[in-house]
């Protein structure tokens, strides 16, 4: 009971800097615990198709915020442990043995570990449930379904069970190797002066390498998924090795540099900073990571959004489009459909017909050698369709004509031609030209496979092509006739009509409706967008909750440098500009970085939406500019706010 | 020449918790002639550190003023202070005041840059360091010196400015007595060299090294003596009887 009273007691005189360590642990425990809950939430089973990537994306966030958690307990805990040192000092001097010290110390930890987890625990629940009532209603779709799950539960209370039995670790140690004397000083003991750390340096650079390495050469879309979680801890990891290193080299640099370091403004600020970097560049650098986590999440989940969309615009040139074979007996006729939206009194528009061959997957070799092949999903892969320049002429009126051995070419999703020759088996084609677009054709794959329609010459052309590409099919099942058509008529009435279509459906007959697809889209999407706002959220206030602890805290750790300073002849305004000096430094150097890691992340990201079907629109960069301001705007707040309270600390003359 | 007068000089302090009111210093009056080595001695709470800190400008004088070469100290602005300070004043503290993050080096530079005077910084480094024998630390920095170096460190940084008053408190209170005399001797050569010199001390033997010593009692200047012809043993003797008398309540 003595030693609970002694630890108590410990808590409550250094509540100064306990409340700021508490504080930050809560915020962790919230943020983990919010990803545990997402990764098990039946919102996000609810995805379908796109679950397994935010789940692997949740699983990717859950290890860079554990490691995060992880750094930050500790580097918050490093402020703290100074002042306790020298009460175990104090303790010690009265007769204390070590093992008492280290008792008191694990009843403390134990303390802390209770307050945070209860606070943390009920904080990312509130949080999350609150997000989600407010984000439902801005995205606009139905509920999301987060549970109170144990599994989750568990996972927080171990990890974090964890993280306090390293603290306690490194207490005892600290304990166990210093005698009493050197405890009573600890908290005056100053850092000393940083050496160059060229193997850090080393590390730092090879991880950076080859986690950018990774992203730049990714082949396709599929590696991408299984190397983006390499490249990201690559890069997680050098960015820590590289603050360390690298700043001290930098400001070692300046240093020497005598014209800029002999200025008032500048010799504080890179002393300073070069003396705190151990302990700056864990803050920094966890920061940047942050801040890049936020512009990935933001990018991919925005880019998913977005693509979306501008991906049904392409696919469903109209509303309605059926694909039917005519030459077989059980095909649907244009009378067939006709007859049906008569009869449930909707009236069909702007419709069109076409006839193509079916979709067949190839593989294009350098020299442009198309040849049949299966569905791997390798980057050489093409889905090529073939029609007929009479339909071609009829769809889009053109008086094109074509030789016999030449093909107009058309490209979709990015596919592109880069010679005038094309092999399809043995027949070679001259490509007369490159097609900008085929009216009423769609202007994308809903695979998002590279693709081409090439129009030949004539129907024999066509079939002795086509037979090395469809051999089973040949020849009543190769071509294949699309309706496209928008409907007007009551809602229910167009219901009743899908249904109709639905029952008539077989092998010969498919219909895909752009409502639909959408409504489906929508649901997933619109769950991926959320957690993707969530994330987001939660990653730029855990940023701010960590740059003001950081100033705080090493406010309190400046305030007698300051003092001094003072006292020889530093005015306020000096001070202000030193401190000023110092924030454009934190501020900028982040964000800086996480644009650079953001730049070389985007091949990857392409790669990877690319393999959940989703190319990257404009409208992506307009929301990574955004995002950027935004980010940029709540942090430049975030400082304005602590660095007044920053000033107020270290120009308090006692 | 007199390059500093501190006319009826009255300090108070209130108490944060009660209204009662603390008076630190009640009436100091002195002047301190161009090229003076004083000493200003006193029991714990005797003012003296308050005077010393008003002198500095690092606190405000309830009432009297305060003149350093006709310059009226209370007539400066807030945002002034630290520019007089730095220009006018050199500082040596008891626990040093070392910047740790700054080498030696940079520490003795540090009221230079902040004054923008870097110019001829160099001749100005090697001629102080020659005089306080610190030659072979430019290059350390001061959580690897002794405290005799972290102080004559201090003494470098306090001189470099070729300030008009040095202003010394118990320069010598955290050092042992080999280091005090090195450092004591450091000041008569100083004083030698033409620094005017006030230092506030409990230590008899630090003020046997002064040409004029003040004593301070219950706020006001109650005795002083001048060295005159008198060797630095006769001084510290003197020092002691008037000490005891100090302490006696006589004079």
């Amino acid at each position: 009971m003595f030693y609970v009273k002694l630890a108590f007691d410990s808590l409550r005189k250094n509540k100064e800097s306990y409340l700021p360590f508490l504080l930050a642990g809560t915020a962790a425990v919230a943020l983990n615990f919010l990803v545990q809950l997402l990764i098990y939430s039946s919102g996000v089973k609810n995805l379908q198709f796109a679950s397994d990537i935010v789940r692997l994306l949740l699983v990717l966030g859950q290890v860079i915020i554990g490691l995060l958690s992880l750094v930050i307990m500790i580097y918050t805990y490093s402020f703290l442990k100074k002042g306790k040192e020298k009460e175990f000092g104090l303790y010690s001097i009265l007769g204390m043995k070590k093992s008492d010290l280290v008792k008191i110390s694990l009843i403390q930890q134990a303390m802390s570990f209770a307050i945070t987890i209860v606070t943390g625990l009920i904080t990312g629940f509130v949080f999350a449930k609150l997000m989600i009532l407010l984000l439902v209603r801005m995205v606009g779709g139905k509920t999301f379904g987060m549970e109170l799950s144990l599994p989750a539960l568990v996972c927080t209370i171990a990890f974090f069970f964890g993280i306090y039995a390293v603290l306690t670790i490194i207490d005892a140690i600290a304990v166990a190797r210093t005698n009493t004397l050197d405890l009573m000083k600890s908290e005056k003991k100053g850092a000393s002066a940083p050496k160059n750390r060229w193997i850090f340096f080393l590390l730092g650079t090879i991880a950076l390498v080859w986690g950018y390495g990774l992203s730049l050469t990714v082949p396709s879309p599929i590696k991408a998924v299984n190397q983006f979680f390499v490249a990201v801890l690559l890069v997680a990891v050098a960015t820590y090795l590289l603050f360390i290193a690298a700043s001290t080299l930098i400001l070692k640099t300046l240093q020497k540099k005598e014209s800029y370091y002999y200025q008032s403004k500048h010799f504080i600020t890179v002393s300073n900073m070069l003396f705190r970097m151990k302990q700056n560049a864990v803050g920094l650098a966890s920061i940047a990571l942050l801040t890049t986590m936020t512009l990935v999440v933001t990018v991919t989940t925005a880019s998913m959004y977005f693509g979306k969309a501008d991906l049904i615009q392409k696919t469903f040139p109209r509303d309605v489009q059926i694909s039917t074979n005519l030459d077989n007996k059980d095909g649907i006729s244009k009378e067939q459909i006709n007859d049906m939206l008569a009869k449930y009194d909707l009236k069909a528009t702007d419709s069109y017909t076409q006839t193509t061959t079916e979709v067949a997957r190839t593989s294009m070799s350098k020299d442009q050698h198309f040849t049949s092949t299966d569905f791997e999903n390798k980057p050489n892969e093409r889905n090529v369709q073939f029609m007929t320049l009479d339909e071609y002429q009829a769809i889009t009126g053109s008086k094109q004509t074509l030789n016999a051995n030449e093909v107009l070419a058309y490209g979709l999703n990015g596919a592109k031609l880069t010679k005038s020759s094309v092999y399809f088996g043995k027949d070679h084609y001259t490509v007369k030209q490159n097609l900008k677009n085929i009216k009423g054709m769609p202007s994308a794959m809903p695979d998002m496979t590279a693709s081409f329609v090439f129009v030949l010459p004539t129907e024999d052309s066509l079939k002795s092509v086509a037979k090395n590409f469809f051999p089973a099919s040949l020849p009543d099942t190769l071509m294949q006739t699309n309706y496209y058509f928008n409907l007007s008529g009551s809602a229910k009435h167009e219901e009743d009509f899908y249904k109709a279509l639905d029952n008539y459906q077989g092998n010969y007959m498919t219909f895909q409706v752009k409502s639909m697809t959408e409504k489906v889209m929508n649901g997933i999407y619109g769950g991926f967008f959320f957690i993707g706002i969530l994330f987001s959220i939660s990653f730029i206030l855990a940023t701010g909750l960590m740059i003001y602890y950081k100033q705080i805290s090493e406010g309190k750790a400046d305030q007698a440098q300051f003092e001094i300073l003072q006292k020889v002849g530093m005015s306020e305004g000096e001070i202000k500009k030193t401190i000023r000096s110092q924030i454009i430094w934190l501020f900028g150097l982040p964000i800086a970085v996480s644009l650079i890691h953001l730049s070389f992340a985007m091949p990857m990201i392409n790669k990877l939406l690319l393999a959940f079907s989703v190319p990257l629109t404009s409208a992506v960069y307009v929301v990574m500019v955004s995002t950027i301001l935004l980010m940029v705007i709540i942090y430049y707040i975030i400082y304005k706010i602590t660095s007044r309270t920053y000033f107020k600390q270290v120009t308090e003359l006692n | 020449m007199t390059i500093l007068s501190v006319n009826h000089l009255k300090k108070e302090y209130k108490s944060k918790r009660s209204t009662q009111k603390v008076q630190a210093l009640k009436d100091v009056d002195f002047k301190v002639d161009e090229g003076e080595f004083i000493a200003i001695m006193g029991e714990s709470g005797s003012g003296k550190s308050t005077l010393l800190n008003c002198i500095a400008t690092l606190d405000k004088p309830t009432a009297g003023h305060i003149f350093l070469k006709d310059e009226e100290l209370a007539s400066l602005k807030d945002k002034d202070l630290a520019a007089y300070r730095r220009d006018h004043l050199g500082f040596v503290f008891q626990d040093f005041n070392l910047l740790d993050t700054l080498s030696v080096k940079d520490n003795i530079y540090l009221p230079l840059v902040l004054a923008k005077k870097t110019k001829g910084k160099e001749e100005k480094l090697a001629t102080l360091a020659k005089q306080l024998g610190i030659e072979d630390l430019l290059n350390k920095y001061p959580y690897e010196l002794s405290g005799g170096q972290q102080q004559r460190v201090a003494i470098g940084r306090a001189l470099i400015t070729k300030p008009e008053l040095l202003l010394c408190d118990e320069p010598t209170g955290a050092l042992d007595s080999k280091n005090a005399a090195d450092i004591l001797n450091l000041f008569d050569e100083c004083h030698e060299n033409g620094q005017t010199i006030l230092m506030v001390t409990h230590s008899s033997f630090s003020a046997s090294h002064a040409g004029r010593v003040l004593f301070i009692k219950d706020g006001t200047v109650f005795h002083q003596l001048y060295r005159g012809e008198k060797t630095e043993q006769e001084m510290l003797v003197a020092i002691n009887d008037a000490m005891t008398n100090l302490l006696g309540g006589q004079s």
